[in-house]
């Protein structure tokens, strides 16, 4: 049996708890006790991937940066493994952000250094089909993949982005399986990691600064060359005429994510939005900046994702290891483009919290199920969003507390996707070896024998609440591209309706990508980042 | 009943992660339920109402059956980390959960989703999980996203203790030695 619980991981540096000794700018909103104005050359609202990315490029070419940051910053000492701790503060909402009529599940990052700190590591580059999409449809240009492929290699450099080479957990090895003996493809997952332990926490915040996160990489960076980070400051609403920006006015929030009364003011002569999707929307929804085609908010995608559980009769141990080291795009192009959904199939890490909620239901039949977590084997399929009518996506309301909501509806288009993806995951963990097999879905028990499986799921209702469906990626809401009329932002990330606000985060994707986003948003950032810092230095 | 039932399906549901709940729109449920006036937290809760706790109690050891190692002496514990849990929700999804908590104190809801109109601490933990049966066989999307709504935050919350998640059979994390 695997049991990493013996393993002590002792003598890891935090970079920011030797950076702020030694003088870095970090102001912890919480404890202020009146309000703060700041000024700055520029704003930078996130820090993620793409505030992350901004600020390193900025600050390099001496422009005074200040980073806005809701969360309270966390770093290496603090990540401890613990999952309901890390759900808590690395996550927006607690883990419980979910689109509004409960359907989808959305597991996004709220910390210094944003989804970042807490994703798998997956890091592709984005498919052509997925470019080519935007420059035919939406009239996207400079970002075909030759002009990006230069801006891919210098962020894979920088956060040493590889194919691992160390075998795969028995939970990926599981993928591997079942596609060779069905004959489908399957290949190494690229990750951005530096001396990875393979322990298998890179949800929780990684324990040994192995993850290239913007928390040890780029955001240091930014300190190091002067910039400033607010943490703990919810930026709420912004200043504006109509034409300029002047000031992003932010909530200081407590331990509990509540409003202290206190705010801080960053005036500044440009400002980068990097909230993400969902956040960077809301933030100009309740500004109220200009928007004539009402398309704020529009055209959100989530890789709408699916689980399949294979109880092997070894144990698989799947929460220990790299979590995401092989992948198959056997059907993420399975009718081209542009017509029925296509899915990736992934793996997901089973640590008890998350992986019990999913495998959902009550009482007894659920502790059954829950006490072979150690057997499964997680395949998961993210579909591609927002390549057909049928698929446009959600939209971004205001609640009327002005915080954001996702309405995302499950249709029958996505819906068909959720039930291929089953019967072929299913099929495909059978074919691994695994001696019974579940789809996420409410009405489905573990069956035997694919035979079942096969004659089962074609008869199951597919609605939302019944089939069981999450996102990890949240990708659009802020849409870039030449047509005005439907797109927000120009394929620089500026806004098309004020001159000094740009967008750099996954907020400005036209479509969902079919991978997993993270250097897609760090190569299209460091693009236009570099060529904002050109644009205000001359 | 149809009255009641026109307003549950005007509703919205939300589900977290750890959970869907119920908006239950117009004229709110707290009142047709009679708790209006029980808005505030229950003693030592930051959220938790005591008709919250009153309606859960009963609830969780069917819920949870066989991962409460010391039986109903844990429900306490459970009902604390299910409180500590909702305190992360952005306010509206809070809300949400809260509605469903609300329109679960209605008979014509529990008699919908379980076929029993009484309240569940007047049923025994047979009866409890008859209709916990039912509920989660419906053929209904709003019922099944409020099913998912009741029992995710709790799993969620209980298996995140690291003593219950052992009970599964995994050995833990590594552990964290800060210099």
């Amino acid at each position: 049996m695997n049991d990493l619980s013996k393993l002590e991981v002792r003598g890891i540096r935090d970079p920011w708890k030797e950076g702020v000794a030694a003088g870095w700018s970090v102001i912890d909103a919480s404890q202020l006790n009146e309000d703060r104005t700041i000024e700055a050359d520029v704003a930078i609202i996130g820090s993620g991937a793409g505030g992350g990315v901004s600020a390193e490029i900025l600050s390099q070419s001496g422009l005074r940066v200040v980073i806005i940051e809701a969360a309270k910053l966390k770093s290496t000492d603090q990540f401890n493994m613990d999952e309901g701790e890390a759900y808590r503060d690395l996550y927006q909402e607690g883990a419980a952000r979910a689109a509004k009529d409960g359907s989808i599940a959305i597991l996004q990052g709220r910390a210094v250094g944003g989804t970042t700190v807490v994703n798998w590591t997956s890091s592709f580059r984005t498919p052509e089909q997925t470019l080519s999409y935007w420059q035919d449809n939406f009239g996207v240009t400079g970002l075909s993949r030759g002009e990006l492929d230069p801006w891919f290699e210098k962020m894979e450099k920088r956060l040493r982005v590889s194919k691992w080479a160390m075998p795969p957990n028995s939970n990926n090895n599981a993928l591997k399986n079942g596609c060779e003996a069905l004959g489908w493809g399957w290949s190494v997952i690229p990750r951005n990691v530096d001396g990875c332990w393979n322990l298998g926490y890179c949800g929780t915040g990684c324990p040994t600064n192995a993850k290239q996160s913007m928390l040890v990489t780029t955001l240091p960076s930014a300190m190091e060359n002067g910039a400033t980070l607010v943490h703990s400051a919810e930026a709420r609403t912004l200043e504006h005429d109509g034409t300029r920006v002047t000031a992003v006015v932010c909530n200081a929030l407590d331990g509990r994510r509540q409003a202290t009364g206190k705010t801080v003011r960053v005036v500044a002569k440009t400002f980068v939005a990097a909230g993400g999707g969902i956040n960077t929307p809301a933030l100009l929804m309740r500004a109220g900046v200009p928007d004539p085609h009402e398309r704020l908010g529009k055209r959100t995608f989530l890789h709408p994702t699916t689980l399949v559980l294979g109880d092997f009769e070894e144990r698989v141990d799947g929460y220990y290891g790299a979590p995401q080291s092989l992948y198959s795009d056997q059907f993420t192009w399975r009718d081209g483009v542009d017509g029925a959904i296509g899915y990736k199939m992934e793996v997901m890490p089973t640590h008890p919290g998350l992986m019990s909620s999913l495998i959902g239901g009550y009482g007894s039949l659920a502790r059954t199920q829950v006490s072979r977590l150690p057997h499964y084997a997680a395949a998961i399929a993210m579909m591609r969003d927002g390549f057909h009518d049928e698929s446009e996506g959600g939209a971004v309301e205001l609640s009327k507390y002005g915080d954001a909501v996702l309405d995302y509806v499950l249709n029958d288009y996505v819906l068909e996707g959720l039930r291929h993806s089953h019967l072929k995951m299913a099929e495909m963990l059978f074919a691994a070896g695994a001696q019974s097999v579940r789809a996420g879905h409410g009405d489905m028990p573990f069956m035997s024998s694919w035979k079942q499986v096969k004659e089962l799921i074609p008869t199951l209702k597919y609605a939302p609440g019944m089939a069981g469906c999450g996102s990890a990626h949240v990708m659009g809401g802020c849409t870039m591209g030449a047509d005005e009329s439907r797109c927000l932002t120009d394929s620089d990330g500026r806004y098309h309706h004020l001159e000094n606000l740009y967008v750099f985060d996954g907020s400005v994707l036209p479509t969902s990508l079919g991978v997993n986003p993270q250097l897609t948003i760090y190569g299209m950032t460091a693009r236009n980042a570099t060529r904002l810092a050109t644009r205000l230095q001359a | 009943m149809n009255d009641t039932l026109a307003l549950n399906r005007r509703a919205f549901l939300r589900a977290g992660l750890f959970g869907s709940a119920l908006l239950a729109g117009g004229a709110g449920v707290a009142s047709l339920s009679g708790c209006s006036a029980a808005k505030v937290p229950a003693d030592g809760f930051l959220h938790l109402r005591q008709a919250d706790i009153e309606l859960l109690t009963p609830m969780i050891p069917v819920l949870l059956a066989g991962a409460l190692p010391n039986a109903d002496a844990d429900v306490p514990r459970v009902l604390q980390r299910l409180d500590t849990l909702l305190d992360s929700p952005a306010q509206g999804g809070r809300d949400a959960i809260f509605q469903l908590y609300d329109v679960l104190q209605l008979g014509a809801f529990r008699w919908w989703t379980m076929d029993a109109w009484s309240h569940p601490g007047t049923l025994s933990a047979e009866q409890i999980d008859q209709g916990l049966a039912s509920w989660s066989r419906k053929q209904n999307s709003f019922a099944r996203l409020a099913f998912n709504g009741l029992c995710q935050p709790l799993t969620l919350a209980w298996y995140t203790d690291p003593e219950i998640a052992k009970g599964t059979g995994y050995p833990g994390p590594p552990r964290k030695v800060v210099a």
